[in-house]
C-alpha cells in the first residue's frame, strides 16, 4: 500500500468521526438513564464499550480501505472479510457531489460520492477525505468531462440563483403536508374538550416527527445556492450537512419545473434536474433522493426562468395549446396542457393538480412514442412522448389534434436524429460518452 | 390514422411479424377456452340439465370468438420497420401506438421465447433503452429471422453508440 504505485488511504480521522455519529444518541440515552436513577456505572461502560468498538472497528475498515485514480478509471477496494475492488470508469461519470456532515466539518472533512450512468444508488463513497482532497479529486474526476462542456461562455463561478430563508420556510409551510395531521389533533382537542391532555399526550410522538420532517425539509435546503463553474453545475445546500453536487452540463437528461397548487397564487416554483443516474421512485430514502433533484427547491417565475435559460442555454420553444375539444378527454389537465419543440428543446406541460412542465434536451432523447387510445380517435386527438433515460419525466405531449400529432412526431424525430448527430460531431467528443451542447454552436 | 401517413413513414418497407402467430394466438386461446367450455359444460348438464349446459357452453364459444376478433385484429396491427438509423414499430387497435427508437440508443436486446411460442418456432424481440418508458417489442418473429436481426441491431446499436 505504499503511495509509489498511486494507492491512497482515507484520512486517519475518519473512523472517529464514524464511530462520533453514534455518541449524541448515547448521550441522549445517558440523560435519561440518569434522571430515571439507574445504575449508572453498568450503563456508562455498556456505551463506552459499543464507541470503543466502533471506533475499533472503523480503524480496521479504514486499514483496508484504499482508493487510486488511474487516467481513465477511479479503483476503490474495501472490506476485510468480503474484499470489494469497485472500478468507476470516468466516461460514465454522471455528478459528483460532495458531502460533509457535521460531525465532519469540524474536522475538516469531507465524503465524495460519485454517480455514474444507469444505477440506482451511489455508486462510489469515499469516506472521508480532508477537504481540499476533496475537492481537488472532484476535479480531477470532472476533467475526464470537460470535452462534453460546450466553449464556457459564462464567467468562472457565477452565482445563478439563491434560496432565500424566508421563503424556503414559507414555501415548506406551504407544502401543506403538515396540515392534516395537525387539523385532525386540533378537531380531537375541539371536539373531545375533557380530554386535552390525553390527545395531546399520546399525539407527541406523532406531531414531533411530523415537525421533524419539516425541519429537515428546512435544513436539507438551507443556504441553497446554484452556480457555474468549469466543471458544471454546482448545487450546495444545507445547515448542519452541506451537500455539494456538481453536474456537468452535457449529462442533464431533462429539467422539470413544478408548481403545486398553494405555491401558484404566489408565483413559485420548484425546479428538479435529473440526471442518468436513475433514483428509483420508490423506497423510502426520500432524503437523499430529494437532495439529488433540486435545481431549485423554490423560486419565483423570474428567478426560475432565468435559471432555466442560463441552464439551458437557449431561447425555449414557442408554446402552444392543444385544440377544445382535449376539454373532453381531460378536464383538468386541459388547463395546463401545452407543448413546444425547437431545435434543441421539447418542452410540454401536463399536470391535473401540480402544474408540471418538463424540459427535454432533443440530444438526450431515447426514443418517441405516439399514442392514441379509443377516446382521443373519437375526438381527433394523439399524444405524442418524448422519452428520456429514467423510469419516468420524458415529455408527454398529449391530446394534440391528429395532423399536428403527425407533424409533430416527424418533427421530434428528426431533429432529435439532428441533435444526435451534431453532439457526435462535436469537437472532443469521446465516442461513447455522448454530450449535447446547449449554448454551444448551434445557439 | 395509419402509421404509413405519416410524414417519412410514407415510403418504407414495412414487415410484419409471422404467420404463424396468428396459429399460435389461436392456439393459446383455445387452450384456456376448450378446457373451461368442457368442464362447465359437464358441470352445467350434471347440475341443471342441456338447457344451462348449452347455455354454457354457447356463452364459452362466443367469449372465446370475441377475443380471437380482438386478437385478429392486433395481430394485423403489429408492423415494423427497419429505416436508416431507427426502428419504428407500429402497434394496438383500441390503443394504437407507433414508438420510433434510434438504435444508438439501444442498451440491449432481448430475445424470449415462452413455451407454446417456442412449439411454432416463434420468439419475441425486444429493445431497451435507458429510458424505462420506451417500448419496441416485435413478437411472432421466427426464430431466423430474429436472429437476424438481433445481430444487425446489435451492431448498428454499437457503431451509432450515443452516450448518456
Amino acid at each position: 500500500m505504499s503511495q509509489a504505485d498511486g494507492w491512497q488511504r482515507l484520512h486517519p480521522l475518519t473512523p472517529v468521526v464514524r464511530a462520533g455519529r453514534v455518541v449524541p444518541a448515547f448521550i441522549l440515552l445517558l440523560i435519561v438513564g440518569h434522571s430515571s436513577g439507574d445504575d449508572h456505572a453498568t450503563s456508562e461502560f455498556f456505551y463506552l464499550g459499543v464507541i470503543a468498538l466502533s471506533l475499533v472497528l472503523g480503524v480496521v475498515s479504514w486499514l483496508v480501505t484504499r482508493w487510486r485514480l488511474d487516467a481513465a478509471t477511479l479503483v476503490i477496494e474495501s472490506g476485510l472479510l468480503r474484499r470489494s475492488s469497485r472500478r468507476l470508469p470516468l466516461a460514465r461519470l454522471q455528478a459528483v457531489d460532495v458531502v460533509e456532515p457535521l460531525l465532519a466539518r469540524v474536522f475538516g472533512l469531507a465524503e465524495l460520492r460519485i454517480r455514474l450512468a444507469g444505477s440506482s444508488r451511489v455508486d462510489g463513497r469515499l469516506a472521508y477525505l480532508d477537504e481540499p482532497t476533496a475537492v481537488r479529486l472532484r476535479e480531477r474526476l470532472l476533467v475526464g468531462q470537460q470535452h462534453a462542456e460546450p466553449e464556457v461562455e459564462p464567467p468562472e463561478n457565477a452565482l445563478l440563483a439563491t434560496v432565500q430563508l424566508s421563503r424556503l420556510v414559507g414555501a415548506v409551510f406551504l407544502s401543506g403536508t403538515w396540515a392534516f395531521p395537525v387539523a385532525v389533533v386540533l378537531g380531537l382537542t375541539i371536539f373531545y374538550p375533557g380530554h386535552t391532555e390525553a390527545i395531546i399526550g399520546s399525539s407527541t410522538a406523532f406531531l414531533f416527527y411530523i415537525a421533524l420532517g419539516l425541519w429537515r425539509r428546512v435544513s436539507t435546503d438551507y443556504g441553497f445556492s446554484v452556480a457555474h463553474t468549469d466543471d458544471g453545475l454546482r448545487i450546495r445546500s444545507g445547515l448542519l450537512q452541506t451537500v455539494t453536487e456538481t453536474i456537468p452540463r452535457a449529462r442533464i437528461q431533462s429539467i422539470r419545473r413544478i408548481e403545486p397548487l398553494l405555491w401558484r397564487p404566489l408565483g413559485w416554483c420548484r425546479l428538479e434536474i435529473s440526471v442518468a443516474s436513475g433514483q428509483k421512485s420508490s423506497g423510502g430514502r426520500d432524503q437523499s433522493r430529494r437532495l439529488t433533484k433540486a435545481l431549485l427547491p423554490v423560486g419565483s417565475r423570474t428567478e426560475s426562468d432565468e435559471l432555466l435559460r442560463a441552464v439551458l442555454g437557449t431561447d425555449l420553444p414557442v408554446l402552444e395549446r392543444p385544440p377544445r375539444r382535449a376539454f373532453v378527454r381531460s378536464p383538468l389537465r386541459c388547463l395546463f396542457l401545452e407543448c413546444g419543440v425547437n431545435d434543441d428543446y421539447a418542452l410540454a406541460v401536463t399536470g391535473r393538480i401540480c402544474r408540471r412542465t418538463c424540459y427535454v434536451p432533443l440530444s438526450k432523447a431515447q426514443s418517441v412514442r405516439r399514442v392514441q387510445g379509443p377516446i382521443e380517435r373519437l375526438l381527433g386527438l394523439s399524444s405524442v412522448m418524448v422519452d428520456v433515460a429514467g423510469r419516468h419525466g420524458g415529455a408527454s405531449m398529449l391530446f394534440r389534434g391528429i395532423d399536428d400529432a403527425g407533424e409533430l412526431f416527424g418533427t421530434l424525430v428528426r431533429r432529435s436524429r439532428a441533435a444526435r448527430l451534431r453532439v457526435g460531431e462535436a469537437p472532443g467528443a469521446l465516442g461513447r460518452s455522448g454530450d449535447e451542447t446547449p449554448g454551444g454552436p448551434t445557439a | 390514422m395509419n402509421a404509413q401517413s405519416l410524414p417519412g413513414l410514407e415510403d418504407v418497407s414495412w414487415q410484419r411479424p409471422s404467420d404463424r402467430l396468428w396459429r399460435l394466438r389461436v392456439t393459446e386461446v383455445a387452450s384456456v377456452a376448450v378446457p373451461i367450455g368442457l368442464l362447465g359444460g359437464v358441470a352445467a348438464l350434471v347440475a341443471g340439465g342441456l338447457v344451462v349446459a348449452g347455455a354454457v357452453f354457447g356463452g364459452v364459444v362466443v367469449a372465446a370468438a370475441f377475443v380471437l376478433l380482438m386478437l385478429r385484429n392486433r395481430y394485423k396491427a403489429w408492423s415494423y420497420c427497419e429505416r436508416d438509423d431507427d426502428l419504428v414499430v407500429s402497434r394496438g387497435v383500441m390503443f394504437r401506438r407507433l414508438s420510433v427508437v434510434p438504435y444508438g440508443r439501444m442498451q440491449f436486446v432481448d430475445v424470449t421465447a415462452g413455451p407454446f411460442e417456442r412449439t411454432f418456432h416463434l420468439v419475441t424481440l425486444r429493445m431497451h433503452t435507458a429510458a424505462a418508458a420506451s417500448d419496441a417489442r416485435i413478437p411472432g418473429l421466427e426464430v431466423e429471422v430474429a436472429t437476424q436481426l438481433r445481430d444487425r441491431l446489435a451492431t448498428l446499436g454499437e457503431a451509432m453508440a450515443a452516450g448518456l
